[in-house]
């Protein structure tokens, strides 16, 4: 099975998901602003690479953790992708995909901006971390719930 | 090989340009009257529908067609496509061809006629119109990616 983290552009929210599911960023409390830093992909993803799927890893579950940026168009995107898997004989029941895009801050989105599209990272990437830790609970509350359904629905309690 | 027509919508020029190739249309004619108005039937039911790859049949060297609506959104189907490609290891290769040219006009003609039902007539007769003008058009490209195919498949 595969579980897809999407967000806009996948470099942050999809990121700190895939990064809590996977045990890079702690559950039980907001890590610091250096945490972020050694997330593998973390404000990293070009804007002209978006969509392009990243792999992070692999849960205890056995299933492989990916984030991906599909802009606003994820309900155009979801569909093309379990269609063309379709024309390939692969099943996408076995395709997960759960959105991380949690209502932020607007300074976080400016920060973003500044670090992907302006290239200033040293001024947009703090801001981005300072936005995700300021609402860093729901986006455990997400991961958390998705572990639950995945326990469930594998036969892990 | 797949091959995968893409537009803001699946039926309209992305549509019309499969067919082509695919030689639903007697080489370098104009389709009839018939095949024109069931277009304009697909444009009307599902031209707002996106995001479905859509197969339309084999060419004559048995590549598979498709057409998909992907909005703006081509290139990062794309990348996502050649993405998919790689966690699958999936290593039948995609050849993306942009079919966009005059797709406003069907989609504008479609929004007009379900605002005003009165005046589809004329409103279908004005897409006749629109498709006679583009028809060469789209040969054309069509012909010109189909070169493009052989010449890579040369090298």
């Amino acid at each position: 099975m595969k579980l897809f983290y999407h967000c806009f552009g996948g470099a942050h929210t999809s990121i700190t998901c895939a990064a809590i599911h996977l045990g890079y960023l702690p559950m039980d409390r907001v890590p610091g602003s250096q945490e972020f830093n050694s997330v593998p992909y973390y404000d990293k993803m070009e804007d002209k690479n978006c969509g392009t799927p990243i792999y992070l890893g692999r849960d205890e579950l056995g299933i492989d953790i990916y984030a991906i940026g599909l802009k606003n168009a994820c309900h155009i995107m979801i569909p093309a992708i379990k269609s063309y898997l379709n024309t390939n004989d692969i099943q996408s029941k076995d395709l997960l995909f759960v959105e991380s895009l949690v209502k932020l801050h607007p300074i976080t989105g400016i920060g973003g901006f500044l670090s992907r599209k302006l290239h200033l990272v040293s001024i947009g990437r703090p801001l981005t971390v300072w936005g995700i830790r300021r609402r860093y609970g729901v986006f455990v509350e997400i991961v958390s719930r998705v572990k639950e359904s995945l326990s469930g629905d594998i036969g892990i309690s | 090989m797949k091959v995968i027509y893409y537009g803001n919508s699946a039926t309209h020029t992305a549509y019309a340009m499969a067919a082509i190739h695919i030689g639903n249309y007697e080489k370098g004619r104009l389709p009839c009257l018939e095949d024109i108005l069931r277009q304009w039937e697909l444009c009307f039911i599902y031209g707002f529908q996106k995001g479905n790859l859509i197969y339309m049949g084999l060419d004559d060297e048995l590549r598979e067609i498709y057409v998909i609506g992907c909005g703006t959104h081509g290139k990062m189907l794309n990348r996502i496509y050649n993405g998919f490609n790689t966690i699958y290891n999936i290593e039948e290769s995609i050849h993306f061809i942009k079919a966009h040219i005059g797709e406003w006009v069907p989609r504008f003609l479609v929004v007009l006629s379900m605002q005003f039902p009165s005046l589809k007539p004329i409103i279908r007769h004005l897409f006749i119109i629109w498709y006679k003008k583009m028809y060469p058009l789209w040969f054309k490209i069509v012909q010109r990616e189909k070169e493009k195919l052989i010449k890579g498949k040369k090298l």
